[in-house]
């Protein structure tokens, strides 16, 4: 009975947790966004990952490993793929911020956010991490936060059935912190997704599918740029 | 393969106009901007005799959803219920796909009539005659054997946009020599993508109909004619040099932005030549 509950417990505890980790919903900028008011405003990225392929709905090990190998020269391919069109990003937005008088600097390193502490006073378009520090580091009043967390080709599973096509992705976030409060002036997911145009089973180059992948960094590329 | 490159040598450059003076958009300067000295050059008609034309496929990938499935049972009937679960989905993918593109014809449907009186020997005689060559051009049929001098032979396939704004051509060439034994000198598709037309309103369809379809059978003439023009020009040599750098080219298909991952050839205002990931020869018109 003792261990029925610790089970009963151990369910809801998780489910709680998940409740707790809600993702950040997105925020819009209150006035006419960073403008020459906005003080000192650093553009940062997160370091590129690696461009890749994902094949979500393939979850236990043995759909897993079918799953890659039934794709394994899509995989080959796709690690031969380069993001360096995504390396002008930073200085893309701060010419844009200049323009509008914006006093910008570009952070050149990337930003590892996973090695800054959380923050235990969380709230309502609070971010989760402590961006505070960044604030006499790099000598700004806001960080742009450019974090790309996928980019390559999605193929959805279910268990070792593909449910179709692979398609280009490239998803992340991008966001403003005040680095006084800690707070979102502004964030917004970015999530593309670009099929190929015509037959996308071409190996060993995929030429469909390349294009695809390089029309989804483009556009990836416009969504983060757009609100700036 | 230089050797027999040398009779084509240019004569002079000059400028042709694509829009040729029937299509009701701005003059779009043709991207092979030169005029060939060829002696004798024959055009193959295809097999066909109408002209093909269909809507362009949508692009819209089946790509579904992650799902989760459990296999009951030893594993004999597991092997069955996977086999049965690929079966299904695979059957259900390709309903989707068939109902994504279901609206096709509508998007040709107004032009039938003027498309179904439209040959490929009108097609390629008007393409031949507006081919800026300084020697003899003669159109041969399917099945006649070609005279001295070069041989294309094509198989053009036209494509409207969704928005009925422009037209795509992919035509397959095939380009002999003089020296009929040797293989083919050329061979690769060319795609021309039409200048997008301006947006009419409710009318838009019936701006490629004036003169009975004269504007639509124009523009093909035309796409033609550029496609028959970059082949020759890849074939003169025009194209060589230094390999250029894969870049991400954005131009208009209509009223749609699209992208090419591409090697940009030759650049005007107007048009832009590229050299696609599958080695295909492409000319689009360029972002303003």
């Amino acid at each position: 009975m003792k261990r029925t509950w610790m089970i009963v417990a151990l369910f809801v505890g998780v489910h709680l947790a998940g409740c707790k980790s809600n993702p950040q919903l997105p925020v819009s900028f209150a006035d006419h966004g960073l403008n020459a008011q906005s003080g000192r405003v650093g553009v940062a990225m997160t370091a590129l990952p690696k461009v890749d392929t994902a094949f979500p709905g393939a979850d236990c090990l043995l759909c897993i490993a079918t799953a890659a190998t039934a794709n394994s020269s899509l995989t080959k391919h796709t690690h031969g793929l380069t993001s360096e069109d995504l390396s002008t990003l930073k200085e893309g937005i701060a010419g844009r911020l200049r323009t509008k008088g914006v006093d910008v600097t570009v952070i050149a390193e990337d930003l590892n956010i996973k090695q800054l502490k959380d923050f235990s006073d969380g709230g309502v378009n609070i971010a989760k991490k402590d961006f505070r520090p960044l604030k006499d580091k790099y000598k700004v009043d806001r960080l742009l936060v450019i974090d790309i967390t996928r980019l390559g080709f999605v193929r959805n599973y279910s268990a070792y059935i593909s449910r179709g096509e692979p398609t280009a992705a490239l998803n992340g976030t991008v966001s403003v912190v005040n680095l006084s409060t800690n707070t979102y002036d502004f964030f917004a997911e970015i999530n593309q997704s670009k099929g190929a145009e015509g037959s996308w089973d071409e190996p060993p180059d995929f030429p469909a599918l390349t294009n695809a992948y390089y029309a989804v960094v483009e556009t990836g590329k416009d969504a983060i740029e757009q609100p700036f | 393969m230089k050797a027999r490159v040398l009779p084509f040598a240019i004569c002079a450059t000059g400028s042709l106009v694509l829009a040729g003076g029937t299509i009701p958009v701005a003059a779009d300067e043709t991207s092979s901007a030169a005029d060939l000295d060829i002696a004798a050059l024959s055009l193959r008609l295809p097999n066909e005799e109408k002209v093909s034309f269909a809507a362009l496929p949508n692009d819209a990938t089946v790509a579904g959803d992650p799902g989760s499935m459990l296999y009951a049972g030893p594993l004999p009937v597991a092997l069955i219920e996977v086999a049965a679960h690929g079966a299904f989905e695979s059957h259900k993918q390709a309903n989707e796909k068939k109902t994504k593109n279901s609206l096709n014809d509508i998007v040709l449907a107004p032009y039938q009539g003027s498309l179904s009186h439209f040959t490929n020997a009108e097609l390629m005689r008007r393409a031949l005659d507006g081919l800026p060559t300084h020697g003899t051009k003669v159109l041969v049929q399917y099945s006649e054997k070609a005279g001295v001098g070069w041989l294309i032979e094509c198989s053009p396939r036209f494509f409207m946009t969704p928005d009925a704004r422009a037209l795509v051509l992919q035509n397959d060439i095939v380009i002999h020599s003089p020296d009929a034994a040797s293989p083919a000198t050329f061979k690769n598709v060319v795609e021309v993508v039409g200048p997008p037309r301006d947006s009419v309103g409710k009318d838009s369809e019936n701006t490629w109909m004036v003169q009975d379809g004269a504007v639509l059978t124009g523009a093909s003439v035309d796409l033609l004619r550029e496609s028959l023009s970059l082949a020759l020009s890849e074939l003169r040599g025009d194209f060589a040099g230094p390999a250029r750098a894969f870049h991400t080219v954005r131009y208009p298909r209509g009223g749609e932005e699209k992208m090419e991952r591409a090697q940009t050839l030759r650049q005007t205002p107007q048009r832009v030549v590229l050299k696609t990931l599958r080695g295909w020869i492409m000319s689009v018109p360029a972002a303003a």
